[in-house]
């Protein structure tokens, strides 16, 4: 496992490389970002490679082993059509990471955008976007995404994706707007704008960089915060639709039949409550990484 | 005062068209045929889409049809269900009280086991009991609704059965006062669990700060005892995050808790919700949005208001 952790720390690192070792330093001494990253590499680990090394594949029905507990054929036993639990649950948990991840870049991008240029040129640009941030906080999001979702048709996991991500960026690109307005009156904000360099590129180049450890916080705390809507919707029938599976449609499948057969159950509901603690962890770590004053952990 | 309460409250107002216009142009941008097509469902007969874009008269020009649908909202109504043809105001005030309940009822929870835990935590950082109970909110952020409810469900079911508590239907307390503690145990603690979580982290967090505020030093300086520089000096203002927080969650939360209500299937706003989701039923789900709107709105507004009384420093203008 330990491997796995320093393979993948540069991950948590801003653009300077002296603060990129002392912060990746500060989380990988911390217990909860060791913790969270190796059960993370794990997890992933697991959902790309697991179903290749398993002898079913996501179409196949094992006619012989309905609603089978698990055995050494089928590891995490099988469903009531015969389907093989541990391949159908891996083929869900790596939609629900690939959402999870794509939502939080997505979001945290447009929040990045959004905020900067609201603080940076403030005025009618802030008021604009200013407005529609709060419209979109009182929209219903739950409901809308649950209406649309239904005309995207079958496959679209995508567009789920862009639906998620607009209701997630509004409350971190308030956060960004603070940052930008006090980043605006920075020196080398100043000398950029006095030199004539455009507004647009001083908010790319100076303002959105200058911010990147509250961005990377952010995204990785929203990672758990999408798997969380978007197992919830597709707990619901809203959100990833068949053929496509996702751990949410799983555990909504399984709870019919939790109480005969736990595995059809368990082990898509442990694996997500697993995701999400492995990202929370590495998030709180991070964030604590960034900013040792925030005294453990703080929102 | 009064000024700002007027002032916010013709903002509120806007929000609230500005909502109800969003909602409509969802559903009813576009060709006639295709909006009846999409209310009626890709498999209704060509004959269903037909009648559905007379009642509802489609053809006229969506200028019209949107003066049409402010003019009745504006009179307060709300239209009436395709499905069960009942006014959609009388599907709502029938589904208020379960929600009521179980929001009133978990909110005493949280709040209390958040602030406890949060204060707990603050006045001795760092300690054993301080990293137990982080470790524990971590765990209880990470714990999807639906999964908990789920195992809740299966524990009274199978290891508990002897204390009779069963998953829905509403019950009313003034029917059978026991029968509605046995139904809303369950997703009281459901709902809780999860933001407790939240709340302990925002009450510790805001609590540290407070306490390393001069005016803390100053009530230690002068001999105030321990519990009363952290109850009455401390506590009382760190809790304007969590007023904030505890002000959005209510609104949130009375526009219907979704999963909370659906997985012990209490009859509330957010069952009628999801149900006209699958339904298609236009009117409920527009009445339901512009309803889970204005709660928003109004709780914000109402957390400014109380912001004043917490926080001698906020002046409202």
């Amino acid at each position: 496992m330990t491997t796995d952790v320093t393979t993948e720390a540069p991950v948590a690192a801003p653009a300077a490389p002296s603060r990129r070792r002392v912060v990746a330093g500060r989380f990988l001494a911390s217990w909860r970002g060791r913790a969270g990253l190796a059960l993370l590499a794990a997890l992933f680990l697991l959902a790309f490679a697991g179903p290749p090394a398993a002898a079913w594949s996501f179409e196949d029905r094992d006619f012989l082993a309905f609603l089978s507990p698990p055995t050494a054929a089928h590891w995490f036993g099988t469903t009531q059509s015969g389907a093989d639990v541990f391949v159908v649950t891996m083929h869900g948990m790596r939609r629900s990471l690939l959402i999870g991840l794509l939502v939080a870049v997505v979001s945290t991008a447009v929040a990045a955008v959004v905020g900067a240029f609201a603080g940076y040129y403030l005025g009618w640009t802030d008021r604009v976007l200013g407005w529609v941030t709060d419209l979109l906080l009182v929209l219903p999001a739950f409901l809308i995404i649950a209406v649309l979702s239904p005309a995207l048709g079958q496959g679209a996991w995508l567009v789920m994706v862009g639906l998620l991500a607009a209701f997630m960026w509004m409350v971190t690109s308030k956060m960004v707007r603070g940052l930008a307005v006090s980043l605006r009156k920075r020196e080398y904000v100043l000398a950029a704008r006095f030199m004539g360099v455009p507004g647009y590129k001083i908010i790319f180049r100076h303002v959105i960089p200058n911010m990147s450890s509250l961005l990377i916080v952010d995204a990785t705390l929203n990672v758990s915060a999408a798997i969380l809507t978007e197992t919830t919707l597709s707990y619901f029938g809203f959100g990833v639709r068949p053929p496509e599976v996702s751990l949410g449609g799983l555990i909504a499948d399984g709870a019919a039949t939790a109480l005969y057969a736990p595995w059809t159950f368990w082990f898509a509901a442990g694996l997500l409550i697993l995701t999400i603690l492995a990202v929370n962890l590495a998030g709180d770590a991070l964030r604590d990484a960034f900013d040792p004053a925030s005294g453990g952990a703080r929102r | 005062m009064w000024r700002f309460v007027i002032r916010r409250a013709l903002f509120g107002l806007l929000v609230l068209w500005l909502v109800a216009t969003t909602v409509f142009l969802l559903f009813f941008a576009g060709p006639a045929d295709s909006v009846a097509r999409r209310l009626a469902g890709p498999r209704a007969p060509q004959e269903v889409v037909n009648q559905i874009r007379d009642t509802l008269g489609l053809d006229r020009p969506l200028t019209q049809q949107y003066l049409g649908f402010l003019n009745k909202l504006l009179h307060g109504d709300l239209g009436t269900s395709f499905i069960s043809q009942t006014p959609v105001s009388t599907l709502i005030m029938a589904s208020l009280p379960a929600t009521l309940w179980l929001v009133a009822g978990a909110a005493a929870l949280w709040l209390t086991a958040g602030v406890t835990g949060g204060v707990i935590c603050a006045t001795a950082p760092r300690s054993l009991r301080d990293r137990l109970i982080t470790v524990t909110v971590l765990a209880g952020i990470s714990l999807p609704t639906f999964v908990l409810g789920i195992f809740m469900i299966f524990l009274a079911l199978s290891v508990f059965p002897w204390l009779g508590l069963a998953p829905g239907p509403y019950i009313p307390p003034l029917e059978d006062i026991r029968g509605f503690f046995q139904v809303m145990i369950m997703p009281w603690i459901t709902l809780a669990v999860v933001q407790a979580a939240v709340y302990v982290r925002l009450t510790r967090g805001s609590m540290l700060d407070t306490l390393g505020e001069d005016y803390i030093r100053t009530a230690r300086a002068k001999g105030a005892p321990e519990h009363r520089v952290t109850y009455r000096h401390g506590l009382r203002a760190a809790l304007t995050p969590v007023v904030t927080q505890f002000g959005v969650d209510i609104g949130a939360l009375l526009g219907g808790v979704v999963v909370t209500e659906s997985v012990f299937g209490l009859q509330g706003l957010g069952q009628l919700m999801i149900r006209s989701v699958r339904d298609g039923d236009l009117p409920v789900i527009i009445g339901a949005a512009v309803l889970a709107a204005a709660f928003i709105v109004v709780a914000n507004i109402l957390v400014d208001i109380a912001y004043s009384f917490l926080d001698p420093r906020v002046r409202l203008t």
